[in-house]
């Protein structure tokens, strides 16, 4: 199974898609994003096609993705390697083994090379997902572990045992405490939701709380107070408004201005 | 009917249903309507472009699918209504998802704690869904709503004041009712809260006018 050196434009029409590839499901999956990064950047690997160049119509053994893409774009053209006359098993096995052996880049690899560009790019995170088509979230967020997290942090991330979001938790709730962070990263899957945010958040206004604190917080519950007020219906009108244009909740909108009152007059000291 | 007829009549319902607070149909039929339409259409995504909703919103909608009977007669009868709910449901095993109804239709598990226990679940596979539930539920913020009013000089019994709160929202449901001085706390639970406003709308009055109304009748 020799593939061909030589790379040729070959028109999409001319090719069609062969039974024997191993890319049964999900075969238009981010085909959007990876139409996006053809026309940016141009295809950086051929397609492959069984037979040799000359003797049209073609069967595609590798690259059903960045067929579908290129067709979505559309171009006419797509670049290509000739297999040769390989039969059904052996251009089986060639498809298969592509799909095999390119697997997923895990956690670490991303956060890595993202935070490599990062850097390139003069620590610019807005250019990194331009040039990246990520959204820029994504990106502070693998920049965000690369830089703060824990070499354990990494590891389990790395493994599969623990998610993201609760990395992230640790690193705020741990304010640059190594060991803290590392024994909150334990204990952080068998939280609910609801306790880590108190665990987050009691962190951050008590910076030297220990982990023992911490943890006792966050699993104690905290009682929300609504007080049903009556207002006047002018007041209803304005609050009404001022959510719609603040694009905020009516109960959000009513707290900021009583803190914001509070606070003017002196009643209460620090944001809430 | 003929079939573009036919389809007209899809679209507009689902336009009809997915754009409206007050939805005519039940997620059930909803989740159908998607499925004929995409039928007709060809793909999810072209009906995402007909009716103008993301397909995730759309594959939200389809969740009922995975819905075990029991549960999905649920939502037939409207018990259940709202797409987040079943959306956070669908991966759960059918006694699991039996159990979060149940909770759900007694008010006491929300769209955010079925959200919850799915990782939850993951990290802790040995404990039963029943003791996750609870777990879940031990560990949210408690909300309470506060009603302050005042108690007219003549008033002397409190009890019977209590009472007739009691008798609108449920005794459970009122966390707890003090009277000092002239001046009166009632707390309520969410779902006391909640009973409370709808028997105030039905008398055409905001929350905090029917608080007063109870407490001068």
């Amino acid at each position: 199974m020799g593939i061909s050196e030589r790379i040729y434009s070959i028109p999409l029409k001319h090719i069609r898609i062969s039974e024997c590839n191993a890319r049964l499901t999900d075969k238009k999956i981010g085909i959007e994003e990876l139409a996006q990064s053809i026309k940016r950047h141009g295809l950086l690997q051929p397609v492959t096609l069984r037979g040799s160049y000359g003797n049209p119509p073609y069967e595609l053994i590798v690259g059903q993705r960045r067929y579908h893409a290129h067709r979505l774009i559309p171009k006419s053209t797509i670049e290509a390697v000739f297999c040769g006359d390989i039969n059904d098993w052996e251009a089986k096995i060639l498809s298969l083994t592509e799909n095999m052996h390119r697997v997923e880049l895990n956690h670490a690899d991303k956060a890595e090379a993202i935070t490599a560009l990062y850097l390139h790019y003069n620590r610019n995170d807005r250019r990194v997902s331009r040039e990246l088509d990520i959204p820029l979230r994504t990106v502070r967020d693998y920049i965000k572990i690369e830089e703060q997290a824990t070499a354990k942090a990494k590891r389990l991330l790395r493994e599969g045992r623990i998610r993201k979001a609760d990395v992230k938790r640790v690193i705020d709730a741990a304010q640059g405490d190594t060991n803290k962070a590392d024994r909150l990263l334990d204990k952080m899957p068998y939280l609910s939701k609801y306790e880590k945010s108190r665990a987050v958040r009691y962190s951050q206004s008590h910076p030297k709380a220990s982990f023992e604190e911490i943890i006792e917080v966050s699993q104690k519950q905290v009682i929300e107070t609504t007080i049903i007020l009556s207002l006047p219906k002018e007041i209803v009108i304005a609050l009404n408004k001022a959510a719609y244009k603040l694009s905020m909740d009516r109960e959000s909108v009513a707290r900021k201005a009583l803190s914001d009152w509070l606070e003017n007059k002196g009643f209460l000291k620090g944001q809430i | 009917m003929n079939r573009k007829e036919d389809q007209e009549n899809i679209i507009a319902r689902l336009i009809a249903n997915t754009r409206r607070k007050k939805r005519p149909d039940n997620l059930i039929e909803i989740a159908r309507d998607i499925r004929r339409l995409e039928n007709n259409l060809g793909s999810l995504k072209t009906v995402s472009e007909t009716i103008g909703i993301v397909p995730d919103m759309l594959r939200q909608f389809l969740s009922v699918e995975r819905l075990c009977p029991e549960v999905e007669r649920l939502v037939k009868e409207r018990k259940i209504d709202l797409v987040n709910i079943v959306h956070y449901m669908r991966n759960f095993e059918p006694q699991a998802q039996r159990l979060i109804a149940r909770e759900v239709i007694a008010g006491r598990l929300s769209a955010n704690d079925i959200r919850v226990l799915a990782p939850l679940q993951k990290s802790l596979p040995h404990l039963s869904i029943d003791k996750l539930i609870s777990r879940v539920q031990k560990s949210r913020d408690i909300k309470v709503y506060v009603a302050y009013f005042l108690v007219p000089l003549r008033s002397k019994n409190t009890g019977a004041l209590k009472r007739r709160f009691e008798k609108i929202v449920g005794k459970a449901e009122i966390v707890s009712f003090t009277v000092k001085g002239q001046l009166g706390t009632l707390k309520l639970t969410p779902v006391g809260q909640k009973k409370l406003r709808e028997v105030a709308k039905k008398h055409n009055l905001s929350l905090r006018k029917f608080v007063d109304m109870i407490v001068l009748k």
